[in-house]
C-alpha cells in the first residue's frame, strides 16, 4: 500500500490555547482551559488523564463533531498541516473528516449503524472522499477487512454490526477509519470496552497498521502502561488543562508534575511484585462549573505551597521537550 | 416467518370474529326500523310488519347472526334493503374514487409528515421546529370538514385554480382525475402529516444522539447523508407503525371527505346507507374495512423486516 505521508518530524497537527466550554443547566463549564500541543507526521501521541479530564473532549474539539448545542470551541487555533480548523467551513471541514483526520471511539457496540452492513459502511467513507465507483469501494471495504484480520472477509463484508463481537466490530472501525489512509488517526479510549484478551491485539493492529500507512496517532487513553509501550510523546491532561508534556521515555524517567508521579505511583507496577494496597491520590476531582483559583491539582497535591492557591501555573520547559505546569517542579523531580 | 404469518392469521380471525358480532349488535340495538324507512311516512302497520318478516328481521338474534356470517364466509355480503342490489357489487363499483384519494393521502401524507418530522428534529429547538409543531397541534385539532370547505373556498371558489367538487376516474384523463383530487387529499391527509411528522421528530430525535451518528459524521457524511441514509432507516420502525395505525383514522376520514367533496365513494355510501338503515350495506363496509385493517397492520409488521435486520420472525 502506499503511504501518502511517509517519514519526516514535521508538525502535523498544531494546536494552541485551545479552549472549549460546555453549555449546561447551571451555567457554562470550561472543559478546556486552553491547551496547547503537537503531533509530529507519523508519530504517536499519547493522551493520558482520569475520565472528565477533557481527552475526548480535545478530540472531538479538533474534528469539531462536538455537540451543536450544548459545547463550543471559543479559542485558540488547530493548525492542520498550517490551515486553521477552526477557520474552515462545514463543507470544508467534511472533507478532512474520514479523509485525512480519522476517528475510532471507545464504545464499537454502539458505534456502528445497526441497519447498514459493515461493508456499505466501509465502502461509504471511501465513496464519500474518493471517485470510486460503489463496486470499487465495495472491493476496498473487503481488503480493508483482510488488513484488520477479519477472517473470511468475503462474506464478513455483508454482515451486520450485531452479527459481530466487539472486538470485530472495533476491527471495522479501524478498517472504516483507515480505509482512506488518513494523515491522522484520533483513537479515543479504543480499547476501554474490550475483553483484556482482545485489548493488546486491538493496539497491536492498530501500531501495525499506522507502520504501514505512515499516519500519525494521538492515542486517548487512561492506562499509562499502553502509553509507555506504545507512544513516543505523551501529554498528560488534568481538569481541562495539560499538567506536563514529554518523550515517554523522560516522562517515565522523570515525571515532573505532581499529578504524572501519582497516577504512575497508582498503577500496579509487576515488578514491585504484589502489593497490599496501591497508593491513590487523596481528594477528588474538582469540578470545573466553579473557577478554581491558583492550580487545579493544588488541594490533592503534597508539595502545595501558598502560589499554588493563587495563581495559575502555565507549562514551563523542564528539559529538552519536556514541560511541566508546576511552580515547584524543581523540587517534585529531587524529590 | 411462515410460522409467524400463520399466528398472525389465526389471530386476525379470532378480531374478525369479534369484530363481526360488534357490528351486528351495534347495527341491531340502534334505534330506528329498516322496514319502516322502505314502506315510508305512514304507512300501516301491517305492511311494516310484512316488509320486516321478508327481511328476516323478526328471528332471534343469533340466529340472524349466524345466516349473516355463513353468507359472509361464502362471499356473500348481502343484498341491500334499499336498492335490492349485492352489498358486494355496490361496494365495488364505489371503490374506484376511495381507493384514489386514499393511495394519494397516504403517500402525500407520509412523505411530508416525514419531511417536517425530520426537519423539526434535525432544527430541534429553533424556529422552524416550533413553526412545525405548532402546525402539527393545529393540523391535528382542526375537524376535516373545516379544512375541507376551507379549502374549497380559498382555492376552488375564490381563486377557480381547482374543481370545487366531485370525482372524475381515472380513464377521463390522469390530469383531471388528480385535479379533483388535490383538495380532498390535503383535507384528508392534514390531520395525519400531523400525526406522522410528530412520531417521526421524536424517533429521529432518539436516533441523532446514537454514538453511530457520530461515526458517521466523523466519516465526512452530509449532513443530508447523516438525516437521510443513517438516521430515517434507524427511526423507520415507530413510523411505519404510527403509518399503520394511522390508517383508521384515514378510513374515518374518506367519509367525511367524500360527503364534503361529493365523491361518489365507499364513505358517502356508507353514510347514506346509515340514513336509510340499509344494514346488510353498513354492515358489509365496516367487515371489509376492518379486514383491511387487519390486513394492513400485519403488512406493515412484516415490513418492519425490510427495515430493521435485526427484526426476526
Amino acid at each position: 500500500m502506499q503511504s501518502r505521508n511517509a517519514g519526516g518530524d514535521d508538525v502535523l497537527l498544531d494546536v494552541l490555547d485551545l479552549e472549549t466550554h460546555f453549555y449546561g443547566e447551571d451555567g457554562v463549564v470550561p472543559a478546556l482551559g486552553g491547551i496547547s500541543f503537537q503531533i509530529r507526521s507519523g508519530e504517536t501521541l499519547g493522551v493520558v488523564g482520569e475520565s472528565g479530564c477533557g481527552k475526548s473532549v480535545t478530540a472531538l474539539s479538533i474534528l469539531r463533531l462536538l455537540p451543536k448545542l450544548s459545547a463550543k470551541t471559543v479559542g485558540g487555533e488547530i493548525r492542520f498541516r498550517g490551515r486553521d480548523l477552526l477557520k474552515l467551513s462545514e463543507p470544508e471541514m467534511r472533507l478532512i473528516r474520514g479523509d485525512r483526520i480519522a476517528m475510532i471511539f471507545q464504545e464499537p457496540m454502539t458505534s456502528l449503524n445497526p441497519v447498514h452492513t459493515v461493508g456499505d459502511q466501509i465502502a461509504e467513507a471511501v465513496q464519500i472522499h474518493t471517485k470510486a465507483s460503489r463496486s470499487e469501494a465495495m472491493a476496498r471495504a473487503q481488503e480493508m477487512l483482510r488488513l484488520v484480520r477479519i477472517a473470511d472477509p468475503e462474506r464478513r463484508v455483508n454482515n451486520y454490526p450485531y452479527e459481530m463481537s466487539g472486538g470485530m466490530r472495533q476491527r471495522v472501525m479501524i478498517a472504516m477509519a483507515l480505509a482512506c489512509t488518513p494523515e491522522l488517526l484520533i483513537a479515543d479510549e479504543p480499547t476501554t470496552a474490550l475483553d483484556v484478551t482482545i485489548q493488546a491485539q486491538i493496539l497491536r493492529l492498530i501500531l501495525e497498521l499506522k507502520q504501514r500507512m505512515g499516519t500519525a496517532v494521538m492515542l486517548i487513553t487512561h492506562d499509562l502502561g499502553v502509553v509507555a509501550e506504545t507512544c513516543q510523546r505523551a501529554v498528560v491532561m488534568y481538569a481541562g488543562r495539560i499538567v506536563e508534556q514529554a518523550t515517554v521515555r523522560d516522562l517515565f524517567a522523570r515525571p515532573t508534575h505532581p499529578y504524572t508521579q501519582g497516577l504512575m505511583r497508582s498503577a500496579p507496577d509487576p515488578r514491585r511484585g504484589r502489593q497490599r494496597r496501591l497508593p491513590e491520590i487523596p481528594g477528588i476531582v474538582p469540578s470545573l462549573r466553579e473557577p478554581i483559583a491558583g492550580c487545579s491539582f493544588a488541594p490533592r497535591c503534597p508539595y502545595a505551597i501558598s502560589i499554588c492557591h493563587e495563581k495559575t501555573p502555565s507549562l514551563r520547559d523542564v528539559g529538552p521537550d519536556h514541560a511541566a505546569a508546576c511552580w515547584r517542579s524543581e523540587e517534585v523531580v529531587g524529590a | 416467518m411462515v410460522a409467524y404469518i400463520i399466528r398472525r392469521f389465526v389471530s386476525a380471525i379470532t378480531v374478525m370474529v369479534m369484530v363481526g358480532v360488534f357490528i351486528f349488535l351495534l347495527l341491531r340495538l340502534s334505534p330506528g326500523d329498516p322496514a319502516a324507512v322502505i314502506a315510508g311516512d305512514s304507512a300501516p302497520p301491517e305492511l311494516i310488519a310484512g316488509i320486516r318478516q321478508q327481511l328476516g328481521l323478526g328471528d332471534p338474534l343469533p340466529i340472524q347472526f349466524v345466516l349473516w356470517a355463513k353468507s359472509i364466509l361464502s362471499g356473500n355480503f348481502g343484498t341491500s334493503i334499499f336498492t335490492g342490489r349485492p352489498v358486494l357489487q355496490l361496494v365495488l363499483q364505489r371503490l374506484e374514487p376511495t381507493i384514489s384519494l386514499s393511495v394519494l393521502t397516504i403517500i402525500f401524507s407520509s412523505a411530508t409528515g416525514i419531511a417536517f418530522g425530520t426537519l423539526a428534529a434535525w432544527r430541534a429547538g429553533a424556529l422552524v421546529d416550533r413553526a412545525l409543531s405548532a402546525f402539527a397541534a393545529l393540523a391535528f385539532s382542526v375537524p376535516v370538514f373545516v379544512v375541507g370547505y376551507l379549502l374549497i373556498y380559498c382555492f376552488a371558489i375564490s381563486k377557480h385554480w381547482l374543481p370545487v367538487q366531485g370525482y372524475e376516474p381515472v380513464e377521463h384523463g390522469l390530469a383531471t382525475w388528480f385535479a379533483h383530487l388535490i383538495l380532498p387529499t390535503v383535507t384528508l391527509g392534514l390531520g395525519y402529516i400531523a400525526l406522522i411528522a410528530r412520531i417521526t421528530r421524536a424517533s429521529m430525535l432518539e436516533v441523532l444522539a446514537e454514538d453511530y451518528m457520530r461515526t458517521a459524521a466523523a466519516k465526512g457524511a452530509s449532513s443530508f447523508s447523516m438525516l437521510f441514509h443513517h438516521a430515517l432507516k434507524n427511526a423507520g420502525v415507530p413510523i411505519l407503525t404510527v403509518i399503520g395505525l394511522g390508517f383508521a383514522y384515514l378510513i374515518s376520514g374518506v367519509v367525511i371527505t367524500e360527503t364534503v367533496f361529493n365523491i361518489p365513494g365507499v364513505g358517502r355510501l356508507t353514510v347514506d346507507a346509515i340514513n336509510n338503515r340499509d344494514y346488510p350495506v353498513i354492515q358489509g363496509v365496516l367487515i371489509l374495512a376492518s379486514g383491511l385493517y387487519v390486513m394492513i397492520n400485519l403488512v406493515v409488521d412484516l415490513s418492519y423486516t425490510l427495515i430493521d435486520p435485526r427484526i426476526r420472525y
